[in-house]
């Protein structure tokens, strides 16, 4: 790790005990329940982000929990915020998944399979959405998981940093990078 | 649109939920940006539902596991042949280490050998070779050396170096005596008969000093030996020693200064032999022939028939039995010296100690070395822990690089 990543760890470190007391009633079950609570819907939502496959989805997510439930005690504030370890550890389930995928004979599941669009949503919102899928499909999956963890999983950038192993500034760099690739994707 | 205006943008329509951005071309980015955030999967319900039993539960095990190495043999089988490849170099490095110890161990096992100087079997008569004139070897710190026999007036010497190892009188092994053979060995259909001397020179603490006396005298007599003289000198200072001139019969002569040896630490051991057999003969044969003479002599005294005849032939039996006198007394000797090897025992003070302060400073030398010994250990297991130790963290170091690199790379593949 270079120095300023190692300066930037320390600021976030601090940042970390100063703003999250709860950090230390993470290793209780009422406080992994409180950060399940919390992040449940986001993990899940990156999750299926990246993997496009709603049962696969489900899967890993649970199996984030728990193996995030088991190795709590082992969880320090030097790995930044829990947040941002419980999305490492889904992360890693996710691309192991992957992994997997891409050694055998797993089905490839429907990209369509993993939104459910309600009934009344207005044609235009709807065909918006179409859009905004289409281009996210045709991203680079890098760009794609940036964007993930960004918006579906409602990371900081100090967070993503954290998951990626990048510094926040090469965050903020690769996300304006990728928004702009969506931009243009969109209007093409 | 620079990148800090799109981070900025991009954070506060997330957080506020909406696109605020007077600016066109702002407030579309913060739209798509809210469009990809609402359009993100949500769990469905009934998964919701069982996470939320799971998690309040503490994800109680759905069903039975298999055993976590097997597990982790099963589902990382890379990793699986990564420690069996580093349980072969472990148990390589093992083996080496313990090889190289073995030798090791054989040459500390060689060492007493030195400490206790033996005679060659048979002595310098056992191995006894034709030869004339004097001749004597020496063999210093190979006391297991075969002396060479010499015939005529031949000599052998046996010199051991200075024993560094000190053992106690009080230790000393009562072992029964081996007879050693004896001066009469026959080689080549010829008696040799050998006079063997021994030198000893012992040194033990100067408090020990008359103990080690008093044990010199009981091996004498164990042995069936004699003390010839003997004296201890106990000036309370550096000058004292002792001095013992002692017979021992040949056949006990190797046991009894294997004893003698025992008794403290040897300085120094000298063995001869000096083969007596020309002047054994020789004397043998001047009375064999002072017999004959005398014999004849007789004859003539029995036909003698005048006085000056008897007087003249008794004058010469006088002569001749005087004659057989002084050569049997001459066998004897020499019969004495070949039945009973001299042995001089010297007692000198240990070097190093000085009265009643040997024993703190013995125990400062074992205390070093003590240390000596628990620091070789203790530098053997870090030899072999520490490349274990490397090895191991180089692997787990390798598996997690490689492992975070296949991750990658399916992301790539996505």
């Amino acid at each position: 790790m270079d120095r300023p990543q190692r300066r930037i760890d320390s600021v976030s470190d601090a940042l970390v005990e100063q703003l999250s007391p709860s950090i230390k009633a993470f290793n209780t079950p009422q406080g992994f329940e409180e950060l399940y609570r919390t992040t449940f819907p986001r993990v899940y939502a990156y999750v299926a982000s990246l993997l496009r496959d709603r049962s696969a989805a489900e899967d890993v997510t649970a199996q984030a929990f728990e193996r995030a439930y088991r190795k709590r005690s082992g969880f320090s504030a030097r790995r930044g915020t829990p947040e941002a370890w419980v999305f490492g550890i889904a992360r890693n389930a996710a691309l192991d998944e992957l992994r997997r995928r891409s050694r055998g004979a797993v089905l490839a599941a429907d990209a369509a399979d993993v939104w459910s669009p309600g009934p009344d949503e207005e044609a235009e919102r709807a065909f918006r959405r179409e859009e905004v899928r289409a281009a996210l499909a045709s991203l680079d999956p890098r760009d794609r998981d940036l964007i993930a963890l960004k918006f579906a999983g409602g990371l900081s950038n100090a967070e993503i940093a954290r998951v990626l192993r990048l510094s926040e500034s090469n965050v903020g760099t690769r996300l304006h990078r990728a928004v702009e690739r969506l931009r243009k994707a969109c209007r093409e | 649109m620079n990148e800090e205006t799109t981070v900025s943008l991009i954070d506060a329509a997330l957080a506020s939920g909406a696109a605020t951005a007077l600016d066109p071309e702002e407030r579309a980015l913060q739209e798509l940006v809210l469009t990809v955030r609402d359009d993100a999967p949500t769990p469905a319900a009934d998964f919701r539902l069982r996470m939320d039993a799971r998690v309040a539960a503490g994800f109680p095990p759905r069903r039975a596991r298999r055993p976590r190495l097997f597990a982790s043999a099963w589902q990382r089988p890379r990793l699986a042949a990564l420690g069996a490849a580093a349980s072969l170099l472990i148990a390589i490095v093992v083996a080496v280490a313990v090889l190289g110890g073995g030798d090791h161990s054989a040459n500390v096992a060689a060492i007493p050998a030195t400490h206790e100087p033996q005679r060659s079997a048979a002595g310098p008569v056992g191995s006894a070779t034709a030869g004339s004139g004097s001749a004597s070897s020496s063999a210093s710190a190979a006391p297991r050396t075969s002396a060479h026999a010499l015939g005529g007036t031949a000599g052998a010497t046996l010199e051991s170096a200075p024993a560094d190892k000190a053992v106690a009188p009080s230790a000393t092994p009562i072992e029964p005596p081996i007879p050693a053979p004896g001066p009469d060995t026959v080689r080549g259909g010829q008696s040799r008969k050998v006079q063997l001397s021994a030198a000893l020179v012992l040194g033990a603490p100067q408090d020990k000093l008359g103990q080690v006396g008093d044990q010199v005298v009981a091996v004498t007599d164990r042995y069936g030996g004699i003390v010839m003289s003997s004296s201890v000198t106990d000036s309370g200072g550096v000058g004292a020693s002792g001095y013992f001139d002692l017979r021992i019969p040949v056949r006990n002569l190797s046991a009894a200064l294997r004893d003698l040896s025992q008794l403290a630490d040897v300085e120094s051991r000298t063995e001869n032999s000096q083969d007596v057999t020309a002047s054994f003969v020789s004397a043998h044969t001047r009375i064999q022939e002072l017999m004959a003479e005398r014999k004849g002599l007789l004859k003539r005294l029995a036909n003698a028939t005048t006085d000056n005849e008897v007087a003249a032939i008794k004058a010469q039996l006088r002569f001749v039995n005087s004659e057989l006198n002084g050569a049997t007394r001459q066998l004897q000797l020499l019969r004495r010296r070949t039945n009973l090897a001299t042995v001089s025992v010297t007692l000198a003070v240990k070097k190093g100690h000085s009265g009643g302060a040997g024993g703190i400073g013995k125990g400062w030398h074992d205390l070093g070395r003590s240390l000596v010994d628990s620091a070789s250990i203790g530098l053997r297991v870090l030899g072999v822990a520490i490349p274990i130790a490397l090895l191991v963290a180089l692997i787990w170091a390798a598996n997690a690089w490689m492992l975070r690199r296949r991750r990658e790379a399916a992301l790539d593949r996505l």
